[in-house]
């Protein structure tokens, strides 16, 4: 039993389910096997299950060949060891200010400079990444620009200049394009609302909590809690949620572990979604999570998981974004080489217009990408997205959750390594799982669309 | 019959890798008949359904009937007499009426163009200088040209009878679109549509395969694993029967013992789903394909030339024992042994494509660098299969009932382990998705059916003694002439495909064409097995010195 929860804390599959090809799960009794070539999904029957088991048992990757053979389950790799010589770029994020007014214990770009001095990002600096985004993108093709810091409203100026003026180059170009933004919620004002409303933004307020245990990790520089000034400011916002979605993200730290009780003290302020993240890697090594404090977030996810299934099993939404991610992404068999888009299809801009592999690789050499003048610096790229590539990570070619996973954040894996791949595992693990009953359950949850995913009207 | 389901694909990466037993393509919309017969997207007969104002006529052969008087419109139009209207009124009454009989155009008064002005009895069409009939006739009135209708009501003598004027309609609004007096659907009315009668009388020759003109019965549900169901019966028959008490076997005056037009859109319902030629009940069991792929593409590649060696000499087999058959018999054994020879060198060809399929997919796995330079494969099989993973020998026979039986045997469809092609398919679905499985599949098809010829064979050859259908054959000397002759053409054959194939396509396409011509022609392969035939011997094929042509082994 868990100290803080009284949840039983969960243990990973044992290690004779699974192999490097294969995951032998049980949901409620019924076997099921998720085959990692392809991420695929199947519910076998007990000979099936008996065999499988024996075949995952004995190890090697022969003996499992010859079972996915006999079951008529061997394909084609879904994904092969080539990288992509070049990704055109479909989205940038803007350090329009390296500056924040917040002193969050724990931040990658150290209280928002990136350990630098603190800056805007002139005018004409996003203006050339944005007219580079968008005219290498096809007509009809679309484009992502995401604005970050540093706190981006505090350069509100060149966010309003920027946003206008993709806008209209798009337009002109018949290329369509998306906004976001992450904020910490303390600036924002209604005709901020009004603007993102215009503009449809994909809004995502950082906020780690509800009160005090939200203020003990994101004061203000002066170490006054931000919880109370945020949610005077947001609130008029959320009502005003139409074009925009206005979404929580909480970083999770040794801090703030009861996730449950954020999770739907959020939902109750009107987040249109709320998701958590993980505390890998800070610059000061402060609140990173431990690997006890990891075992008991999974704990604490699956607790919230469960919370999900019931209220979607009663056909009530339930917007718990870690939870409608993965349902979304193992019904389709995701099966991806990468974590995410960074270095590839997505790059960070700094404030002086250098590009970085993401947001979080601003200013670190390591994900030096280019500048916005010069062009991105294809060499450079071409080596990320061959090193980065999960077959060849360790111990990931070994993993079964590798093609979901995609190797884990490159900036925490950089620089701290892989601390959460149990954490990882057995949420994905729980999330199989869940997804059977699910299907089982609200087969229709599935076949809506993306969009309609996060809103499922209660009935 | 319901199959054992061992593994259920949850999400969708893995339905998309399930193989599932459903409708065949040509029930998919994009299979439609007006996809394969560009133009047959709607009748345009139907234009000509409206050529005269106010009223849509069915034309059919002579007939030219009034099926529809647009009574608003014509209230409504200031260009008719108030003796016109009157007639239009008597016109709707009476087709609104299902006690009346149908108002007849009996003669039109009009230009008929390449025709010329005339008075037209629409029951003198089809005569000499005459439209063919009722719609050709009105298809060539010119538009916007004054014609004068005479009508009946019924076809009697005394009929009742009236006359209209106007002017031929435009097809057209004077936008370009289709005159707004077209009502929705009226342009595809009369087109073929699944499940009715339509096909059997489709002037294109258009029937979807899975609405066969006959189909096998439904199997029994003890039948033995090897059951081989029994002669076809014609699928849209009126008593159904069942396989106790069958109904006769198809004849070609099906139609005889088929459902009429009313009865079929009544009991279109009562049609079985066919599948493998055979009507179903009850959940399908599909065959189930076990064959365990080869370790290796080696091994792969040793069964192909294998494969190739079969197809070669299975087709020597047939080519004998189609030319052991008698040519100068009379009344239904002639019809017998010309349907057999038909047949048997059809099945030859089918097996010179399989040959000709199985060096193209040696030649794919040398493209995509699993294998070495591509070399033809052009060696006899010296052993071919006999059913049961057992061989027997290569042996060129006059076609006996024995040699029928091996005949049968050899193209058997075998889905399972110790099939020619089951190993090879499933080593190519693992290794090498894509084209070349998909050639595999067709040769594999393709043997199912030949399987199901030589047992019609056997049906047709079973009522006539050996000695009445077989020609008195010997085995000609080494060194008869005529046998040389052909063996020297055979080589030479032999040698044109052996380039054509290392050629490739297009390179190899004019070799291909002269082989044809070789196999074809009277001074070449056909011309030297005919001679042999006539002058007594039997038709055989030496093994060639050559050693690109040297017997091949099973592996």
């Amino acid at each position: 039993m868990d100290r803080t929860t009284g949840l039983t804390t969960y243990s990973p599959a044992p290690s004779a389910t699974a192999t490097s090809q294969a995951l032998l799960f049980d949901v409620s009794g019924a076997p099921h096997l998720f085959v990692v070539n392809g991420s695929r999904v199947y519910g076998l029957c007990d000979d099936a299950a008996a065999s499988t088991h024996s075949a995952i048992s004995a190890g090697g990757d022969a003996g499992v060949d010859a079972l996915l053979t006999s079951l008529g389950l061997s394909a084609p790799s879904f994904v092969d060891d080539a990288a992509p010589r070049e990704f055109p770029v479909r989205a940038i994020s803007l350090a329009v200010a390296q500056k924040c007014n917040l002193g969050c214990t724990y931040c990658y770009a150290e209280g928002g400079s990136f350990g630098g001095a603190r800056k805007n990002m002139p005018d004409h600096v996003a203006a050339e990444a944005v007219r580079r985004l968008i005219d290498e993108a096809a007509p009809g093709e679309r484009v992502n620009i995401a604005f970050l810091g540093g706190e981006p409203l505090a350069n509100r100026a060149t966010l309003v200049a920027a946003t206008e003026f993709a806008v209209e180059r798009a337009a002109a170009r018949n290329v369509s394009v998306g906004f976001s933004i992450t904020t910490n919620g303390t600036l924002v004002t209604p005709d901020d609302g009004a603007f993102f409303e215009r503009h449809g933004f994909a809004v995502t307020v950082s906020i780690d909590g509800i009160g005090e245990s939200h203020d003990r990790l994101r004061p203000f520089k002066g170490a006054r809690g931000s919880f109370k000034r945020i949610v005077e400011r947001v609130r008029p916002l959320l009502a005003m949620q139409r074009r925009m979605q206005i979404s929580a993200r909480v970083t999770v730290t040794p801090q703030n572990l009861r996730l449950r009780e954020t999770l739907d003290g959020l939902i109750d302020l009107g987040f249109h979604s709320v998701g958590f993240s993980p505390m890998l890697s800070s610059p000061t090594g402060r609140d990173q999570m431990s690997p006890a404090d990891l075992q008991e977030m999974l704990a604490q996810m699956i607790d919230c998981g469960r919370a999900f299934e019931a209220h979607l099993s009663a056909g009530r939404r339930y917007p718990f974004s870690n939870m409608t991610g993965a349902m979304r992404e193992i019904h389709k068999g995701t099966h991806r080489p990468y974590p995410c888009g960074a270095g590839g299809p997505y790059l960070g801009v700094s404030a002086e217009g250098d590009f970085f592999a993401c947001h979080r690789f601003v200013g670190d050499k390591v994900g030096a990408m280019g500048d916005v003048v010069n062009g991105i610096d294809r060499e450079r790229q071409r080596d990320w997205l061959q090193k980065r590539h999960v077959h060849f990570q360790e111990p990931c070619s070994g993993c079964w959750a590798r093609y979901l996973c995609g190797g884990g954040c490159h900036h925490e894996v950089i620089h701290r390594g892989r601390p959460a791949c149990d954490y990882i595992r057995g949420w994905l693990h729980y999330c199989l799982q869940a997804y059977v009953r699910l299907l089982d359950a609200r087969p229709e949850f599935f076949e809506t669309s993306r969009a309609e995913m996060g809103t499922m009207a209660a009935s | 019959m319901a199959v054992e389901q061992k593994i259920h694909p949850r999400n969708r990466t893995a339905w998309q890798l399930q193989r599932t037993t459903g409708n065949p393509v040509t029930t998919l919309l994009e299979s439609g008949v007006g996809n394969c017969y560009p133009g047959l997207e709607m009748d345009i007969r139907n234009l000509e359904r409206r050529f005269f104002p106010f009223l849509a006529v069915d034309l059919l052969g002579p007939r030219a009937a009034i099926a529809e008087v647009n009574i608003a419109a014509a209230r409504t139009s200031n260009t008719l007499t108030p003796e016109q209207l009157a007639t239009y009124e008597r016109l709707a009454q009476d087709t609104a009426d299902p006690n009346q009989p149908f108002w007849f155009i009996r003669r039109i008064d009009g230009n008929f163009g390449p025709f010329g002005p005339m008075l037209l009895d629409l029951d003198t069409v089809g005569q000499a200088g005459l439209p063919g009939d009722a719609w050709a006739a009105v298809r060539v009135i010119p538009e916007g040209d004054a014609l004068t209708l005479h009508l009946s009501l019924g076809r009697l003598a005394n009929a009742p009878t009236a006359t209209l004027t106007g002017r031929r309609q435009a097809y057209l609004a004077p936008s370009g679109a289709l005159s707004s007096f077209f009502v929705p659907g009226e342009m595809t009315q009369s087109l073929c549509s699944p499940w009715t009668h339509d096909f059997r009388d489709c002037g294109c020759h258009y029937w979807a395969s899975n609405h066969p003109d006959i189909a096998q019965l439904q199997k029994p549900a003890d039948a033995s694993p090897t059951f081989e169901g029994d002669r076809m019966v014609a699928w849209q028959r009126s008593v159904k029967g069942s396989f106790e008490n069958p109904p006769a076997p198809a004849r070609a005056d099906r139609r005889s013992v088929e459902m009429a037009y009313y009865e079929i859109n009544n009991r279109w319902q009562e049609l079985a789903v066919v599948l493998d030629g055979r009507e179903q009940g009850g959940a399908y069991a599909p065959n189930t394909f076990t064959a365990t792929p080869f370790p290796d593409i080696p091994a792969l590649v040793d069964q192909l030339r294998y494969a190739a060696g079969v197809e070669l000499g299975v087709m020597l087999e047939y080519i004998t024992a189609a030319f052991s058959l008698r040519r100068d018999a009379t009344g239904v054994l002639a019809d017998d042994i010309r349907a057999a020879d038909a047949e048997i060198m059809r099945i030859a060809i089918g097996e010179m494509r399989h040959l000709r399929a199985v060096n193209d997919v040696l030649r794919g796995l040398s493209d995509r660098g699993l294998t070495g330079p591509f070399e033809p494969a052009l060696r006899v099989a010296s052993e071919l299969p006999a059913g049961g993973g057992n061989t027997r020998p290569l042996s060129m026979r006059p076609l006996t009932r024995q040699t029928l039986k091996d005949f049968i045997e050899i193209e058997r469809p075998s889905h399972s382990v110790d099939g020619l092609y089951g190993q090879i398919f499933a080593t190519l679905q693992r290794d090498v998705p894509g084209p070349l499985v998909d050639t595999v599949a067709l040769i594999m098809t393709e043997g199912n059916e030949h399987f199901e010829t030589f047992i019609y064979i056997q049906d047709w050859l079973k009522e006539h003694d050996e000695s009445a259908y077989l020609i008195p054959t010997q085995q000609p000397p080494s060194n008869h002439q005529l046998h040389q002759a052909l063996q020297t053409r055979y080589l030479n054959l032999l040698d044109l495909l052996f380039r054509a194939y290392l050629a490739g396509v297009p390179a190899g396409a004019a070799l291909i064409a002269q082989a044809r011509t070789t196999m074809l022609a009277n001074d070449g392969i056909s011309g030297a097995c005919r001679d042999l035939a006539n002058a007594g011997f039997l038709v055989t094929f030496d093994m060639p010195s050559d050693p690109r042509f040297n017997p091949v082994p099973k592996p």
